[in-house]
């Protein structure tokens, strides 16, 4: 390769580099747009209402995401063959302190602090075998990282999951109960630096669910068997929300029969939710539905949460409630 | 007649600040220092959102954030920023200076001219 070829190579993966910046604004753009319009949601605002609210309050939208590509493309111009070699040379510096990091952040959380907690019935029973999915984001040195943890709730309804939370710096916790039958429950905590780095044990008391059933299908209307699906968000009829991280979900999947069908019992009657599924091509893709005693089947196209959907092989329809 | 241009600059500078002040806790996301901007100001202070991010961008270009993609509490793909040592040095340069500047403008203000 000449070095007029490794030239090329380099602008190369720095355009592309501005190219996943331009990306990367649109999408913090964006995100910022999704926050405030649920906001204005939950506020009371009719749809309507709240997009229009929202986009007051962010002002020019081409104006932001201009003013971010200039001081992008400032930052990436002229990239010189010397900053290109150190730049790989840093990264290359800066993986190992990754891994070093990572490996101080281990021993840090052999000797962090329990977190534990309760799942109960509606009736304040004891719910055992339920699956408690734990999401711990860390800044470990001023680095991001996410792990997800697992754990099972005893005959009691009590987890345990030990020396999981750092003794010190900032941390958030995301922690989802699902148990079959029951509609499940999530909360977030975010323990801010500098704070007192102690999590009360967990108590959720988990409703009961009904029943939903799912057909899979792809754009032709054929059922599509063995699609993952996980579930995602639900909101209450009383405006709770709930989350499942698609990380550290895989205890909570479910696979579509040989029919594309899947049966969940894991939502309130009422629930506006979301739903991950994965496509046989092995992309997860987000869907809404709505969870209601209708008689007629809700049909989701794949295009209505555009967001996370990047193509739209798959249509989700909810087929029968119990 | 006074042209907008300090009014300008000195709202940039007051942003700046309030970003560089609002990080110290840790690590945010743009729609998060909104919001925390708000609540803390009790509704006193509405920055217009869009032009929170190019600060925030010229901020990191500064070095004195940085920033990475996360996860959001609403399981979204969020970009998150975080204060740096020489933002933290500068976060000190920037109080110091808008605490002298609200002294000097305290004085102007609460200046009884001397009576004849």
């Amino acid at each position: 390769m000449s070095w007029r070829q490794v030239v090329a190579s380099l602008r190369g993966r720095f355009g592309g580099r501005e190219r996943r910046s331009d990306q990367d604004i649109d999408d913090e753009l964006m995100f910022h747009l999704r926050e405030s319009l649920e906001e204005r949601l939950d506020e009371g605002h009719s749809p309507d209402a709240a997009w229009s609210e929202a986009r007051a309050r962010f002002g020019s939208l081409v104006s932001a995401a201009n003013d971010c590509r200039r001081t992008a493309s400032a930052r990436f111009a002229h990239p010189t063959l010397l900053a290109a070699l150190l730049a790989s040379v840093l990264t290359l510096v800066l993986g190992w302190l990754v891994i070093e990091v990572r490996a101080l952040r281990s021993d840090r959380l052999e000797s962090g602090n329990d977190l534990s907690g309760t799942i109960l019935d509606y009736r304040g029973a004891p719910i055992a075998d339920a699956q408690v999915l734990v999401v711990l984001k860390t800044w470990p040195g001023g680095w991001f990282r996410q792990d997800a943890f697992q754990a099972v709730s005893d005959r009691h309804g009590s987890f345990r999951l030990a020396g999981l939370l750092p003794q010190s710096g900032q941390f958030a916790v995301q922690l989802s109960a699902l148990r079959d039958g029951y509609a499940w429950q999530s909360i977030y905590q975010l323990h801010e630096s500098g704070a007192e780095s102690r999590f009360e044990p967990v108590t959720l008391r988990l409703e009961q669910a009904t029943t939903i059933t799912l057909s899979v299908r792809d754009s032709h209307g054929r059922p599509l068997p063995h699609v993952r699906l996980t579930p995602a968000a639900r909101r209450s009829r009383q405006g709770a929300s709930h989350l499942v991280y698609l990380q550290g979900s895989e205890p909570v999947h479910e696979i579509s029969d040989a029919w594309g069908t899947i049966t969940l019992r894991c939502f309130e009657q009422g629930d506006v939710g979301d739903i991950f599924l994965q496509t046989p091509r092995g992309e997860w893709e987000r869907h809404s539905i709505a969870i209601s005693d209708e008689a007629t089947p809700v049909v989701v196209s794949a295009n209505s949460d555009s967001e996370e959907v990047r193509d739209k092989p798959t249509t989700v329809e909810a087929v029968d409630r119990g | 007649m006074p042209t907008p241009e300090p009014k300008a600059s000195l709202l940039q500078g007051s942003l700046d600040l309030l970003i560089l002040r609002t990080l110290m806790s840790g690590s945010h996301h743009g729609y998060s220092i909104t919001k925390h901007l708000r609540q803390v100001s009790e509704e006193f202070l509405q920055v217009e959102e869009g032009s929170l991010y190019p600060a925030l961008h010229r901020l990191e270009r500064r070095g004195w954030v940085d920033s990475h993609w996360g996860t959001s509490e609403s399981n979204r793909r969020a970009k998150y920023y975080r204060l740096t040592a020489k933002g933290r040095k500068q976060l000190q340069v920037e109080t110091a200076a808008w605490t002298k500047m609200s002294q000097a403008i305290e004085r102007v203000l609460n200046h009884r001219p001397a009576e004849a």
